[in-house]
């Protein structure tokens, strides 16, 4: 038996340049003499250029082989509730004897005829994105914001709320330092969002090559839950940093560089790992994978080659800024400057009527605020308008990792169009909070089917229990 | 010298680069440490820049690389290289190494293709059966 073997050239870093292997193709996985996993990424006509994925570094003159088995990861139920490295490897101290399959690197994305339109609403139980900015099951939604701005507790809050409800959520560290890993993993283990979720930590430690690798494998699993039928949540935590490794090694690798030094490819890069989510059908295994891609920038950088670019690839963003955080607190969404494409479609009409009017409102609290500052003489309307907007701004307010019923969320919103308005000021509202959504989520039974009542309907039930809700918030 | 004379005298790798360094050095002493004349210069920078082509010529050169247990005696190393020459590939160059851990046998790469003669693979294949048979 014989087997095919390359040469080590020259190394560069993790960078190698190996001859030999002539049945190597782009995307195989070597194996050099200590077990160092390389992943081959340019062929030439004598030599091929591979990454050295992890292991101690190789020379020129060391052998490498074939791994006929490619990248191996574990795939199934298995996964679920693990802390794994982008190689597979678990980094949980738990069992490592998880049943492994083969991972295709940059497989391509399941073309039109195995996806479906996006109909399905993914409840996050935060007030402002299941009623105002709405994410559908297959979405793809862009989570952009500044740092510190409360990104992080958003996406553990999601993760949190997808507890029971069967959705498999997909966590990918990237290039994170070791501790905010063990921060990140102790958190969701506390929250008691493990069960359902695999965390795919790549950190710093790693190395450029595994963390560019990162994305390709969180969505390999992703899709191999998304074809046993099961909806996925994945979050790509950032790509801002994958797209700077990306361009760490293209400029190692000597690759002519593009705008910001950028390789020339970087759409293409970030438009291949975002186009394999979606809505899939029967065909493709019935599931969905919904994407949020994460940036973290300056907010005077969201004109910046990345952020476009992702942009351009999503279904929407949800901004996240510093200033709405110091305003209003979590979660810091800022609603103006937040867009979602497929999401509104998802909502049922009595949400799409409560959301409509609400973003209604918001626009115009904003535009009679600048107004108000200069005449102090408003008439009685216009003081209602602006008081609607407050009370609005308050209720959109939420605890961090609380989670509210989309009924509750949709009667929280009504009220501020009931004669609540009249007796609850905001700070009323800040103090009774806790009070105001438990009394709401008695009265969520009896709201009915959400498409089949208007909003009339729900209106004149709040202004019955109006009085109840007063006296029980005392 | 020609590369086919190189060949006929050295089978080695090591052998034929040993070779053609000795002839450098020699165009290097004739340069620089005899009388220095402009045809002397000129000749030897010449002969420095066929010798790079030579050497070229010689990077290109198929290779057998074989990996034994134990350093061979230039007798053998020149009955491999003949057989080689004869059997494989007239022009083919022995690359040779020596790794202990191989116990006894050969390992050999041919065109990127590699084959596993030695009594390490041997055992490590018959590792489960052979752990059997020893008593615990």
């Amino acid at each position: 038996m014989t087997k095919e073997v390359g040469y080590v050239n020259s190394t560069n870093r993790y960078l190698l340049e190996l001859e030999g292997l002539p049945s190597v193709t782009v995307n195989s996985i070597i194996n050099g003499p200590k077990s160092q996993p390389a992943w081959v990424t340019s062929l030439s006509e004598s030599a091929m250029t591979a990454l050295q994925l992890t292991g101690e570094p190789s020379k020129p003159g060391d052998e490498f082989g074939l791994l006929a088995q490619g990248l191996q990861v574990a795939m199934g139920e298995e996964l679920l509730g693990r802390v794994i490295d982008p190689l597979g490897n678990p980094l949980d101290g738990k069992a490592s004897g998880m049943e492994r399959s083969r991972l295709e690197i940059e497989r391509p994305a399941k073309g039109i005829e195995f996806r479906e339109v996006v109909s399905e609403q993914l409840t996050t139980g935060i007030t402002i994105v299941d009623t105002l900015l709405p994410v559908g099951k297959g979405q793809r939604e862009l989570v952009f914001g500044e740092p510190r701005s409360g990104k992080s507790s958003f996406i553990l809050n999601v993760i949190q709320n997808q507890k029971d409800t069967g959705v498999i959520c997909i966590y990918a560290a990237l290039g994170k330092e070791e501790i905010e890993l063990r921060r990140i993993s102790k958190q969701l283990s506390e929250l008691g969002a493990l069960e359902h979720s695999v965390v795919v930590a790549a950190g710093s430690n790693l190395g450029a090559p595994a963390i560019i690798l990162t994305p390709s494998v969180a969505m390999g699993i992703a899709e191999s839950f998304a074809s046993q039928g099961k909806d996925v949540v994945v979050f790509l935590d950032d790509l801002g940093v994958h797209a700077k490794y990306l361009r760490e090694v293209a400029l190692l690798s000597g690759r002519v560089p593009g705008r910001e030094s950028y390789p020339g490819d970087i759409f293409y890069q970030h438009a291949q790992i975002v186009e394999r989510a979606g809505n899939f059908n029967q065909k493709a295994g019935g599931g969905s994978i919904t994407l949020f891609p994460v940036i973290e920038a300056h907010l005077e950088n969201i004109s910046g080659l990345i952020p476009t670019n992702v942009m351009s690839a999503t279904d929407g963003h949800l901004l996240f800024t510093t200033e709405v955080q110091t305003q209003a607190g979590y979660p810091a969404i800022d609603i103006e400057g937040s867009v979602t494409r497929v999401g509104r479609q998802t909502q049922s009409s009595l949400q799409q009527e409560i959301s409509q009017k609400v973003r209604a409102s918001l626009a115009e609290h904003a535009d009679l605020e600048k107004f108000s500052r200069f005449d102090t003489e408003l008439s009685a309307e216009t003081k209602l308008r602006l008081q609607r907007g407050e009370l609005i701004k308050t209720l959109l307010h939420q605890e961090m990792a609380s989670y509210l019923s989309p009924r509750v969320q949709l009667l929280l919103m009504a009220l501020a169009y009931t004669h609540f308005i009249d007796n609850w000021l905001p700070q009323r509202v800040k103090e009774h909070e806790e009070c105001l959504v438990a009394e709401l989520g008695k009265i969520a039974g009896e709201v009915g089917e959400l498409d089949e009542k208007g909003f009339g309907k729900v209106k004149a039930l709040l202004e019955k229990k109006l009085s109840q809700i007063s006296e029980q918030c005392q | 010298m020609e590369l086919k004379q190189i060949l006929e005298k050295n089978y080695t790798l090591v052998e034929v680069y040993h070779e053609i360094e000795k002839m450098r050095e020699e165009l290097e002493d004739k340069a620089y440490h005899g009388r220095v004349r402009e045809e002397t210069v000129i000749e030897s920078g010449e002969a420095l820049e066929s010798l790079a082509k030579l050497e070229k010529r010689v990077e290109g050169l198929p290779r057998l690389r074989l990996t034994l247990a134990f350093k061979p005696e230039e007798k053998q190393i020149a009955k491999m290289g003949s057989w080689v020459r004869e059997k494989v590939n007239k022009r083919a160059l022995l690359d040779l190494r020596v790794d202990k851990n191989l116990i006894a046998g050969a390992r050999v790469v041919w065109q990127s293709r590699a084959a596993d003669f030695s009594l390490k693979s041997k055992l490590t294949a018959k590792h489960g059966e052979i752990k059997e048979l020893l008593p615990s």
